[in-house]
């Protein structure tokens, strides 16, 4: 029986398939490469359980309301696709490109005036085939969103078992 | 962006292709976020041309299927208004580049008109 199993993964690659801090620097170099993320200065600050965390700094290129000084939607819609999109591709072993089905934004208030706004996006369901992530984006508060997305990926990878 | 024509009340908006709105470099293909952000924004335009008010609608939610990767070349939208009440919209909202047959991406949105009335505070 036992001798059909695959061969025992060695525990430094077992540690490193559940690194933190490889993947946050994966998601650095992701979002590096995508133009438009550049253009609109997304960055990743952070990455803790299958959830990354990306700040996009107050820009008055991306003001939608001259009024009060709020950010525009799209700019918002911007951040939680590039975010969740890489979330999913994360949280899949080994991290691979996906491909958006759908995104569902709740635009909850607008955005503060001069504050940076932070995407915390999580890959709370990962299938064989898709993966589900739900995104909060807020502006300093966590409890206090801006924003909340619900989205699902298609992976197009190979699939691995994360052990 | 800009309005490429208008039949009637019916607006049809496009976005010429710029270096900065890739998201995916090797296929390459717009970003999502860029399509969205035009939906959002072709969605506010036709509900500002269809009704008059100094009050800037404001998006309630927004749900996009994207169907096929956006080409690196102009996008177009068109929105149709399906309620546009006293103080919400429902809009829907279409993309395509080439082919018009071949819809880029799909979304529904509901729009807040108006600012809320004292009255019922």
């Amino acid at each position: 029986m036992r001798s059909s199993q695959p061969p025992p993964i060695p525990g430094w690659q077992k540690r490193l398939r559940r690194s933190n801090l490889l993947r946050l620097w994966v998601a650095r170099v992701f979002f590096r490469s995508i133009p438009h993320g550049r253009y609109i200065k997304l960055k990743p600050i952070g990455y803790r359980g299958r959830e990354l965390t990306a700040r996009m700094p107050y820009q008055e290129a991306l003001i939608g309301n001259l009024e009060t000084g709020a950010l525009h939607s799209g700019a918002i819609t911007a951040l939680v696709d590039q975010t969740s999109g890489a979330a999913a591709s994360l949280a899949v072993y080994p991290p691979s490109m996906v491909a958006t089905l759908d995104l569902r934004l709740d635009y909850l208030r607008p955005a503060k005036a001069g504050a940076a706004i932070y995407a915390c996006a999580e890959a709370y369901r990962v299938t064989k085939r898709i993966v589900f992530v739900r995104c909060t984006a807020h502006d300093g508060d966590r409890e206090d969103p801006i924003a909340v997305g619900m989205s699902s990926f298609m992976r197009n990878g190979p699939i691995v078992k994360i052990p | 962006m800009e309005v490429a024509e208008a039949r009637g009340p019916q607006l049809v908006f496009k976005l010429p292709f710029r270096e900065q709105n890739v998201g995916n470099y090797r296929l390459p293909a717009l970003h999502g976020g860029v399509i969205g952000a035009f939906m959002e924004h072709s969605a506010l335009l036709q509900i500002l041309w269809n009704m008059e008010s100094d009050f800037l609608p404001k998006v309630i939610d927004f749900s996009i299927d994207y169907l096929r990767p956006g080409r690196p070349e102009t996008i177009f939208a068109e929105c149709e208004v399906l309620r546009q009440g006293q103080r919400v919209a429902n809009v829907s909202i279409r993309t395509w580049q080439s082919d018009p047959a071949k819809p880029v991406a799909t979304a529904r949105s509901h729009f807040l008109l108006s600012r809320p009335t004292e009255q019922t505070a």
